[in-house]
């Protein structure tokens, strides 16, 4: 490969761009890992930065301590695999059909899922049909109601489409049938995507509170973020109620920091995992096949 | 001939419904069905007497909504906030990729990508809370503007920082994550055509010219096209933790409003008849740059 | 409903998916429905148990995190122990909504119908369950409350039964629940300091600002640097910040007579008073001059790293928060609750209140609404129910040494995940016991809990507007809303413009009063004025 001097100055100052918007973008969390290690005094009185004060393990050992949260991660765990998987499964099936001209009426289909992107439903009509299909306070309904969106459809859509024409017409003329072509051709093909849409369906459903705010009522079917969500209150705000602040006095620092370590980690994880897929080239050894 | 061909296609389309069956049944079941909720905005709606008795009162809702004396500057608000947010946000991330797909180290390559979507993970009211102690006036971003010689500046409570703020914040925080996509979208590059490039002794800005943007052009259309249509929604959240008195002549959008009223006194009727114009307003932006994208550059949402 | 709940498997969900037709059209049927189907049910469980305990279920909430660790609350020690203390008369069932998104899950468990027999909120007006009321969906209450909860009346202060929370046109709708200290306003302020300066408590706003000019003088805190501390400390959209408003006749949300109209008393011509006082604290640096941003967590921080000479806050939170080795590298540090000043306006910390911590409802279908309102009866008459919700479970949360009390708020029964509070607030259905006479007794700061107390208790002063419902003018404008809370009012907007400096006193409120009434204050004016005349009657 040909290198210059301006390339090699080039390479420089990008790579150290990116040195230092990593870093601050690391420091919070770097920071919160800080505070969660510290004591409360200095945590409370916003004296730790970088580095803990008073060091200590209490919140840790607390929030380890905690027999529901063990139970809250498995439902969590099991909502996000179950929850991208079942992701994956209908959009990119659908995705596809979408994606093929010889779908007729598919242009209608798309602007009736782009009309879902638009408009929102209210929360109450949205409940009640969730509640009326009976998976009320059952795992289903925080994964089954988010599982599908419009945006999903139109990206995976948008790249389905962009997988030449040629490779389609090879695999007709094979005898290829559709669902051959699906199967065989283009998810091979979309692993990118693929990893994208499951990537991005893993994180929500991972964080996702609201659904479970809803539709659950049985503790022991209660999500990580539930739990943990409840655990911390957030701010004043939600403390005051009329004229006692003191009864909920906001939780202290070096707590609300764990439980949002706690809470995040786990899916950092995630994407180291799929990051191949993310890398130049990777479709390489998929093509020649 | 011709008829087998239309027979093909008519056995080939039918399989694509077949394949298709599952996500349009979802869509409307589980999408259609409550967003026929969306009646309420035209009743006078309580949760005690349900969708099919409440008392119908017409454009009522929408005709206070346009009488509200804040309305139009909250509108206003709304529209500035969100061309800011579009104009520097969107290119934010794809420019990012760009620049992270020249990275040569690949452990470096893979350490940064992991990094940068960290801030994705944290809530509006920590990042919020660390921007506004870095730049209070006495705070670390004071502090170097007094080392260069000026004087110390208001970023949090003067009107004009504002937007900026919001801004650059919620590119700071989303930025890594935006990028992942585009990051996919080159990374299903055939890599034949980079192959064929330096052979034809093309450099780095000329493959990127030439076939990275090209190759990821579509992706690049959706996501503008989808950005646009939610253009009057913005992050309560964000808003909130930077709103103050002292900011709110041009921080308050529709979406603090609607939730203030929330707070008050459950308008559901009120509330959903501005959701509703929202979402018209932005159906109207989707559906008409789509059409001139399709026009110009071939590529649209369907 | 409820026994249809369980877990639904895949083909279910399959099924549920290929019926979609069917669902479609039933939907929104469903919804009006539900009350009744509910009702039904429920009545068939009461009726079924009254052979032995009455089933009472409650539907509340709690900020402790202790309530995430529970998973069954039938078997829970606390709501064991208040059954057994009924002599097994009653069958509870506790069920704790999320404190932090109570208004949603309320809303939703209303839009299901599927209502137990008590449930808690946090007032009739609350907006989870607006038009409740109205359409009949909660019980009214009075004559049942006459007829079989005596004690209901003779413990609940008449305050509190006329409160827009519980009551409304005269008919009583809720049961309030209670908090021990109904005023718990207090003003702070580091008698260190007044030590350094030479000076006594000040009793006049005047003697505030020479107060606040010797702190912005020397180095109070002592960290070479003179100029970061303020003689007041206040946070963001003024919470708990309101000191130099009373003392000029002014207060937020207090509401007054002014040639025949009832108007709120921030948009009488005193309001100028405090404008002006405030604008001078702003530009002497007499207070720091991020008010309008520093947020909650800053402000406790700032407070406890020493920038403060003086603050406004809550009795309650001397012990946690305000106690002297709370204070960072400060150990003279002497933090005390004192008199608030007295100004030409008056002299007073906070409105008088009902003491109201959250009322409960009961909904118009359930069956035997009076064994429910003997349940609250018996609990607020019971002594050995009160001395529970005071100290808990003995020989688990507090051991009896000699026929003395030895409770401990360090006993890890008590302080793990706040378990105490499972007893003070959970299963308390008179309110909450933190902070009340037994337990202030026992605390190490009893004398300066009991003080601060008094204090508030002497310096309240009477709102005629406290029994007033919000008019229905502000319903679709919060920015009409004549206080500071939550931000976003017009009048929050105009107090910080002119406090610094951006407005100038006159100009700024005249065309804040004048806005504020066309835009529909004139319209809350003449409803609240109406009221004035209806409730006390002119």
């Amino acid at each position: 490969m040909v290198t210059n001097k301006s390339e090699r100055t080039f390479q420089w100052i990008n790579s150290l761009f990116f040195a230092l918007l990593s870093l601050s973008m690391i420091a919070p969390l770097i920071h919160l890992l800080a505070v969660s290690l510290s004591a409360p005094k200095y945590a409370n009185a916003k004296l730790v930065v970088l580095w803990p004060k008073g060091f200590n393990l209490d919140v840790y050992e607390t929030i380890f301590g905690l027999g529901a949260l063990w139970r809250a991660m498995g439902v969590s765990i099991w909502i996000t695999v179950i929850g991208t998987l079942l992701t994956l499964a209908l959009c990119s099936s659908l995705s596809y059909a979408v994606s093929r001209r010889q779908m007729r009426g598919r242009i209608a289909v798309l602007q009736g899922i782009l009309i879902t992107f638009i408009f929102s439903a209210p929360l109450v009509p949205t409940y009640l049909v969730i509640r009326g299909l009976g998976m009320e306070n059952t795992l289903w309904a925080l994964i089954v109601p988010s599982a599908l969106n419009a945006f999903y459809v139109l990206i995976m859509k948008t790249f389905f489409a962009g997988i030449s024409g040629e490779l389609f017409d090879s695999g007709k003329i094979d005898g290829c049938s559709e669902p051959r072509i699906y199967a065989s051709i283009v998810m091979p093909l979309s692993k990118p995507v693929l990893a994208t849409i499951a990537l991005f369906h893993a994180v929500t459903q991972w964080n996702s509170y609201f659904q479970a705010l809803l539709f659950i009522r049985s503790r022991e079917l209660y999500p990580l973020q539930i739990i943990l969500r409840n655990m911390v209150i957030e701010d004043e705000a939600s403390a005051v109620v009329g004229n006692m602040e003191t009864v909920q006095a906001a939780t202290p620092e070096m707590m609300k920091a764990g439980v949002i370590l706690f809470a995040t980690v786990p899916i950092l994880i995630v994407y180291p995992f799929l990051q191949r897929f993310f890398v130049k080239g990777a479709m390489l050894g998929s093509l020649k096949e | 001939m011709r008829n087998r061909l239309r027979s093909l296609s008519g056995k080939d389309s039918l399989m694509l419904w077949l394949i298709a069956l599952p996500g349009v049944l979802y869509f409307l079941v589980f999408k259609y069905v409550p967003l026929l909720g969306n009646v309420i905005a035209f009743q006078d709606y309580s949760i005690f007497i349900g969708i099919w008795d409440s008392p119908w009162a017409g454009w009522k809702h929408f005709v206070f909504m346009f009488e509200y004396e804040e309305f139009m500057n909250i509108l206003r608000n709304t529209l500035v906030l969100s061309f800011y947010t579009l104009f520097f946000g969107f290119p934010a991330p794809l420019l990012l990729a760009l620049l992270l797909n020249e990275l040569r180290q690949m452990l470096f390559k893979r350490t940064v990508q992991t990094l940068l979507y960290l801030p994705h993970f944290l809530s509006w009211i920590i990042v919020g809370g660390i921007f506004i102690n870095l730049l209070a006036v006495d705070g670390l971003a004071n502090r170097a503007v007094e080392a260069l010689g000026g004087q110390p500046v208001e970023f949090v409570s003067d009107s004009r920082f504002f937007r900026s703020v919001v801004v650059l914040t919620s590119m700071w925080k989303e930025v890594g994550w935006g990028m992942i996509i585009y990051l996919a979208a080159i990374a299903g590059i055939n890599p034949n055509l980079y192959e064929a490039a330096v052979m034809d002794g093309a450099g780095r800005w000329r493959q990127m010219v030439s076939i990275t943007i090209p190759s990821i052009a579509p992706a690049i259309v959706t996501l503008l096209l989808l950005r646009i249509g939610n253009m009057l929604d913005t992050n309560v959240e964000q808003i909130l933790v930077f709103l103050n008195p002292l900011v709110r002549d041009i921080g308050e959008v529709i979406d603090t409003y609607v939730y203030r009223v929330g707070l008050l006194n459950a308008q559901y009727s009120f509330t959903t008849a501005i959701g509703l114009f929202k979402s018209v307003i932005g159906l109207v932006l989707i559906v008409g740059l789509n059409h001139l994208s399709k026009r110009t550059t071939g590529q649209g949402l369907y | 409903m409820r026994k249809r709940n369980g877990r639904l498997g895949p083909p279910a969900l399959l099924l549920a998916l290929a019926l979609l037709a069917a669902a479609c059209s039933n939907e929104g049927g469903a919804t009006t429905d539900e009350p009744g189907a509910a009702a039904g049910e429920q009545g068939a469980n009461g009726a079924a148990a009254t052979e032995e305990a009455r089933e009472i279920s409650i539907l509340s909430t709690s900020p402790a995190p202790y309530t995430q660790t529970v998973s069954d609350w039938d078997d829970n020690r606390y709501v064991q122990k208040l059954e057994e203390l009924s002599g097994n008369a009653y069958d509870l069932h506790f069920e704790f909504l999320s404190w932090q998104d109570f208004q949603t899950q309320l809303t939703v468990r209303f839009a299901s119908g599927d209502l137990p027999d008590l449930i808690r909120t946090y007032g009739l007006d609350y907006p989870a369950h607006t038009g409740a009321v109205e359409q009949g969906a909660v019980l009214e209450l009075t004559d049942l409350i006459e007829q079989y909860g005596p004690n209901l009346k003779a413990r609940i202060p008449e305050e509190a039964w006329n409160s827009p929370a519980v009551s409304k046109d005269g008919r009583i709708y809720a049961i309030p629940a209670l908090v021990p200290n109904p005023h718990t306003r207090a003003l702070y302020v580091r008698e260190d300091w007044l030590e350094q300066a030479g000076m006594e408590v000040p009793s006049t706003p005047e003697e505030y600002l020479a107060y606040f000019e010797q702190v912005k003088a020397l180095d109070m805190n002592g960290n070479g640097d003179p100029n970061d501390e303020y003689g007041f400390y206040a946070r963001e959209n003024m919470a708990g910040s309101e000191l130099f408003f009373y003392e000029f006749g002014v207060y937020p949300d207090l509401w007054v007579m002014e040639d025949g109209e009832f108007v709120p008393s921030v948009i009488t011509d005193n309001m100028k008073d405090v404008l002006q006082f405030w604008r001078e604290l702003y530009a002497n640096g007499y207070v720091n001059p991020n008010l309008f941003t520093n947020k909650s967590a800053d402000w406790f921080a700032g407070i406890q790293n020493g920038l403060a000479g003086s603050w406004v806050h809550y009795v309650d939170n001397y012990v946690e928060q305000w106690d002297p080795s709370q204070f960072i590298d400060q150990p003279e540090a002497e933090p005390i609750m004192v008199e608030p000043p007295a100004g030409p306006g008056g002299k007073g910390l906070q409105p008088v209140n009902a003491g109201i911590y959250y009322v409960w409802m009961i909904p118009s279908d359930v069956e035997r609404p009076e064994q429910i309102i003997e349940f609250l009866d018996w609990a607020w008459s019971s002594d050995e129910v009160q001395e529970f919700y005071a100290y808990g479970i003995e020989g688990h949360n507090y051991e009896l040494r000699d026929g003395q009390i030895v409770w401990g708020p360090d006993n890890p029964n008590n302080a793990d995940n706040m378990e105490m509070r499972a007893y003070q607030i959970n299963v308390n259905v008179t309110g909450h016991s933190l902070n009340g006479p037994k337990m202030v007794e026992l605390s190490p700061q009893a004398d300066a809990l009991k003080a601060g107390f008094d204090i508030a208790e002497r310096n309240t002063f009477m709102n005629e507007a406290m029994y007033m419902p919000q008019p229905e003018a502000f319903e679709t404008r919060p920015e009409l809303i004549p206080n500071f809370a939550g931000g976003g009012t017009m009048l929050l907007d105009m107090f910080a413009k002119v406090v610094t400096g951006r407005e100038e006193v006159d100009a700024g409120f005249e065309s804040f009063v004048q806005e504020w009434r066309s835009r529909g204050g004139d319209e809350a004016i003449a409803e609240a004025t109406q009221w004035h005349r209806a409730f006390y009657g002119e």
